[in-house]
């Protein structure tokens, strides 16, 4: 979504699904793992909505639809173009919104193209791309030449017509299974919210990431938003439902391999020696993201206080500097390599949550230690008692330290809708569990007392000067959250918001996003104030980053005047007496920047010239400007759109467990896609110690459709051994008519699927009798090149009765 | 005073169990250990730890989109409570509310009220075990606590499940209905209105209910007028008399005859699973 929008979070609100005229679900599964959301889909049925449910199975959630279509998993693309070539040739656009809003209107270097299944810059030597081509034409001034008429061939919209051509409903019949008609009638409805007063929403969830295209897959969307002018509205928007209660809080705050807090580049020794080359490269000029250097030094200032001069560089050499990508599979493939001698697992269970099972179980033996906080013994922590392993052989030390519940600590979760909510401990943690933040705090006082104590120490400054304070033992989280607002250094005073940070050191920021939560009025993610009467904004209820705007690029809902297009989906307007934005929502928007000022029509504000991009320049997605289909790693079937088998830039690994399946083979001839169960809770190591959810879905199973159950001998119920290159496991069947065949390229295809809740350890059969029953045994180590999640959802086994 | 009732909306249910393990931790029943069985429903059947359960219907038809028929089964809180006629020991019992409400130290575990329910729904343990709407918090909760609903009400995520005024909510289900079929749902109907004086537990459902594996025409047995018309005045002290023997071995006979039926009826409608006390 960044690429396209400028911002990575989910533009609009779970209670705001309630306002779409049109919910697309399509790679979600909300029923079933957001059932909160179930509610709103039904409200927004009840006032005349269409749901849509687009999913290789018939899922809790397409009970709601009236639309249900089944897909191929890792076919998203196809389908998604084809909906953009619908839209473009039957004109279902907003144009208003696309020729002013959008960067239809850009010229692209004439020597862009796409051709046999590459863009242009490829270098097979390399397997990269140069980006060169992949700009826009520029006058003197630096910014994009335009044509307004759209009609220039070298203009996005033009270059648009040409690319998307290909993505035809036979295509999409040809490669996803879905039959033409039922395209034709999801198209249909779909595109009627390219109109003013209705608006269409898309769901999704890890069907969409989870694949060597995932970045692809939500951009291929948010191109069929901006055409459909659905950006910035009530009931519209792209809208990633998070996985669990806090994920948009954990990557607010720097979760993510690539993002310091509040998604501030993490620097990198080759291209930000210093901080002057930082703030340079993160500049990013006539976007609101000019203002980067202010947030990045008032965080450098949050964390070592006093230390962090001017002189100093604000303490920027303190920061880590990575020098190749460090996300989760690459942190295994090391550990499974031997690089890798200790690990620190919070709150985690990657023995079942990652891909390629045995791997991860191989490269935890390879670890000296490790040290598990959690509220229960998880798979992980007794990777070396799983079955087939032998303890004697492995000599990794395992320490685990108890962990206080939610119910038994204080502290804040950020939902999918970027609500902070604060919460309260309801009950003392029982024996000697303790609250995340005070194991957290006692951890870094024993290394500063650790550091002090060693004359010998390398490098002991990023941690000795530290600021750490969170009120001690007795740790504080209103403390944290003051940090994360941030200060004026001089004055101690809580700052009012972002606007007021500066480069100087004179202010701190924890998460410049979050700068406003905890002004002087105090910590506004403690408000409880339903909105009963509106349209479920909720201004007073929590606090939504940034700002408290609840509906992201709400500008864009207005006209070039700053008139809202409807009434019907009003949020926003120019007060032009007044001469500020107002409305009912916060404007997402400089609140004083006149529509006839220059960027005053530039609703997108994190992004240059503020347009939304149908075209994403410069290798900002470095698998491609536009989205193109590439088959999943593992497939049945050649792609259909050219020589180009897969993603040309997937990550993959080279050890001697990363196999994969022949394309088209006997050996493994069945698709496999991975899910979650609305009964348990990611990898179970809470529901699966519970008695009470473990009852209600006590064990995994593989969904088979009733033709290959009946081919193969399979009865619902019974056991059968699935097999992927990488591993096999034997679980039941369940039978079920919700999963069919499909007809790919003229071959009939079956999709199979299991949840991956399961592991070897806990309440369930499987967990008592110590039998591996994990999805993840089957996975395979492939990543998408822009982010590197894994490829969960697509990739090919074999069936037999056991 | 005004009837209270359940109003089920099988159209916006999602089957996530929220309800039933809601039931479960606020009833303070026993979790027990089951296995997967070929379905989405578990645990399998009501049962002395188990008030309410999801039951799942999966059907298709080539060239038909597939259902997932989902349904909320627990006592239904009849109107003309078969089980109350038939408990000798004056166990169960209608509140002015409309409750049937079981008062467990006064039950002798005959197992009657299980023979006698069209819905075979009382599971009988050391007593009787089933739904009785949350009396604990229906009777004695507080509205500003958020107690006063049912808990398997005030945990649907997906709005599912009403409770209230018997009237207002038949009203409410009635408009549902209409909307289910102007959206192409022509057999869409509100179940258990009027069957048995009335259920205090009404469904609207999209598809016919056999299709839910509800009977279409649930009656009273004939049998139970016969044996309370002739018997009830003596209650409890003919069970220890020929004629209460013989009416005994009638009813588990019926018993018997009616747990047949359903299991029959099940495979019919499709049904993965029967209820079974």
């Amino acid at each position: 979504m960044s690429p396209s929008f400028g911002r990575g979070a989910m533009t609009n609100s779970i209670p705001d699904v309630a306002n779409a005229d049109v919910i697309m679900v399509c790679g979600g599964n909300p029923a079933e793992n957001h059932p909160g959301v179930a509610r709103f889909i039904n409200m927004a049925r009840e006032k005349g909505g269409i749901v849509i449910s687009v999913d290789p199975r018939y899922t809790r959630t397409s009970v709601l639809s009236d639309i249900y279509a089944p897909i191929r998993p890792g076919t998203d693309i196809v389908f998604f173009n084809a909906l953009v070539n619908y839209i473009l040739t039957n004109k279902k656009y907003f144009e208003p919104y696309v020729k002013n809003y959008t960067n239809a209107s850009y010229l692209l270097k004439p020597e862009f193209g796409f051709k046999d299944g590459y863009f242009s810059g490829w270098d097979d030597a390399k397997k990269k791309y140069d980006y060169a081509s992949w700009q826009y034409q520029t006058g003197p001034d630096g910014a994009p030449l335009t044509d307004p008429t759209l009609q220039n061939p070298d203009c996005v919209f033009q270059r648009m017509i040409k690319f998307y051509a290909r993505y035809t409903p036979a295509l999409v019949e040809k490669v996803t299974g879905m039959k033409q008609d039922l395209f034709l009638k999801i198209a249909a409805a779909y595109s009627a919210t390219g109109v003013p007063d209705k608006s269409g929403t898309l769901l999704y969830a890890m069907g969409l990431t989870q694949h060597t295209k995932g970045v692809q897959n939500i951009r291929a969307f948010a191109i069929v938003q901006l055409l459909l002018g659905n950006m910035g509205l009530p009931g519209g928007g792209v809208n990633a439902m998070r996985g669990e209660a806090n994920v948009q809080g954990s990557t607010d705050a720097g979760l993510l391999f690539g993002n310091l807090p509040g998604y501030l580049a993490a620097p990198s020794a080759a291209a930000h020696p210093n901080l002057k080359t930082y703030l340079e490269k993160i500049t990013v000029k006539n976007s609101f993201a000019e203002n980067s250097p202010k947030f990045a030094v008032s965080l450098l200032k949050a964390w070592w206080g006093d230390k962090a001069q001017p002189e100093n560089d604000f303490c920027f050499d303190y920061l880590p500097k990575f020098s190749r990508p460090h996300s989760f599979m690459d942190i295994f493939d090391d550990m499974y390599a031997g690089k890798i001698q200790g690990l620190l697992l919070w709150g985690m269970n990657p023995l079942v949550s990652g891909p390629n099972f045995e791997k991860t179980a191989q490269g935890l033996e390879k670890l000296d230690w490790m040290m598990g906080i959690d509220l229960f013994e998880s798979e992980t922590h007794r990777f070396w008692k799983r079955p087939g392993a032998n303890p004697k052989d492995i000599k990794t030390e395992v320490f685990l330290l108890p962990a206080a519940s939610m119910v038994e600590k204080d502290g804040s979760a950020t939902n999918t809708s970027r609500w902070l909510q604060m919460r309260y401990r309801s009950v003392d943690p029982i024996g000697d569990c303790k609250e995340d933040g005070a194991v957290m705090y006692m951890l870094v006082q024993e290394l500063k007392k650790l550091y002090a104590a060693d004359a010998n120490a390398v490098y002991p400054g990023p941690i000795l000067d530290l600021t750490w304070g969170y009120g001690g033992e007795h740790y504080n989280a209103d403390e944290v959250f003051k940090e994360m607002n941030g200060w004026d250094v001089k004055t101690k005073q809580q700052l009012p918001g972002f606007a007021t940070l500066k480069a100087d050191g004179s202010t701190t920021s924890g998460s410049w996003i979050y700068c406003g939560m905890y002004p002087p009025a105090g910590n506004l993610a403690k408000r409880r104030k339903p909105d009963k009467q509106g349209i479920g904004l909720n201004l007073e209820w929590g606090w939504a980053w940034p700002m408290n705007r609840r509906i992201l690029y709400n500008r864009a809902s207005c006209d070039l005047d700053g008139k809202p297009f409807s009434d019907k989906k009003y949020l926003v307007h120019w007060d032009a007496a007044g001469k500020k934005w107002t409305g009912i929502d916060v404007p997402d928007f400089i609140g004083t920047r006149a529509p006839s000022d220059p960027l005053g029509a530039a609703p997108f504000i994190m992004v240059p010239y503020g347009l939304g991009r149908l075209f994403a320049p410069g290798g900002m997605t470095s698998d491609g400007p536009f989205p193109e289909h590439y088959e999943p790693m593992e497939s049945p079937v050649k792609n259909a759109m050219g020589s180009v088998q897969n993603n040309p830039l997937a990550v993959t690994y080279k050890s001697d467990r990363d196999k994969w399946a022949k394309t088209g083979g006997d050996e493994f001839p069945y698709i496999c896609t991975t899910y979650r169960v609305a009964e348990h809770y990611q990898t179970g190591n809470i529901t699966r110690k519970l008695l009470t959810t473990t009852e209600a879905m006590p064990e995994t199973f593989l969904e088979i459709d009733p033709e290959l159950a009946k081919a193969k001998g399979i009865k619902n119920g019974e056991y059968v051994e699935v097999s992927s290159a990488r591993g096999k496991i034997k679980v039941k069947a369940f039978v079920t008519p919700r999963l069919q065949p499909m007809v790919i390229d003229g071959k009939k295809c079956h999709v199979v699927g299991i949840p991956w809740n399961y592991g070897f350890f806990g309440e369930d059969p499987a967990g008592l009798a110590n039998t591996v029953t994990s999805a993840n045994m089957l996975t395979p180590q492939a990543g998408d090149p822009n982010v590197r999640i894994p490829e969960y959802k697509a990739f090919m086994v074999n069936v037999r009765r056991a | 005073m005004a009837r209270l009732a359940y109003l089920f909306d099988s159209s916006k249910c999602v089957g996530c169990h929220g309800c039933q393990i809601a039931c479960k931790q606020w009833n303070q029943e026993k979790a027990t250990r089951t296995t997967f069985n070929g379905s989405y429903q578990n645990p399998p059947a009501l049962s002395p730890d188990t008030r309410t359960i999801m039951r799942f219907y999966e059907n298709f038809e080539q060239d038909t989109i597939p259902q997932l028929n989902i349904l909320k089964v627990q006592c239904y809180h009849c109107g003309e409570p078969a089980c109350v006629k038939a408990c000798p020991s004056g166990a169960l019992s209608k509140t002015d509310k409309g409750i049937t409400a079981v008062d467990p130290s006064k039950c002798i575990a005959c197992g009657y009220c299980h023979s006698a329910c069209p819905f075979t729904v009382p599971a009988i343990g050391k007593h009787v075990n089933k739904c009785d709407m949350c009396l604990s918090r229906t009777e004695h909760g507080d509205d500003k606590q958020k107690t006063s609903t049912p808990a398997c009400v005030k945990t649907c995520p997906a709005g599912a499940l009403e409770f209230g005024d018997r009237d207002a909510l038949v009203a409410k289900a009635h408009k549902r209905v209409e909307w289910l079929k102007s959206r192409g749902h022509k057999d869409a109907n509100l179940y258990g209105e009027k069957v048995l004086g009335g259920l205090g537990v009404m469904s609207v459902l999209k598809y016919p209910p056999a299709s839910y594996g509800l009977p279409p025409n649930p009656t009273m047995p004939l049998e139970l007028f016969v044996w309370k018309d002739l018997f009830n005045p003596m209650g409890l002290l003919m069970l220890v008399g020929a004629v209460g023997a013989a009416a005994g071995h009638y009813l588990l006979a019926l018993r018997q005859s009616r747990d047949d039926h359903h299991h029959h009826g099940g495979d019919e409608s499709k049904g993965k699973e029967e209820m079974k006390g």
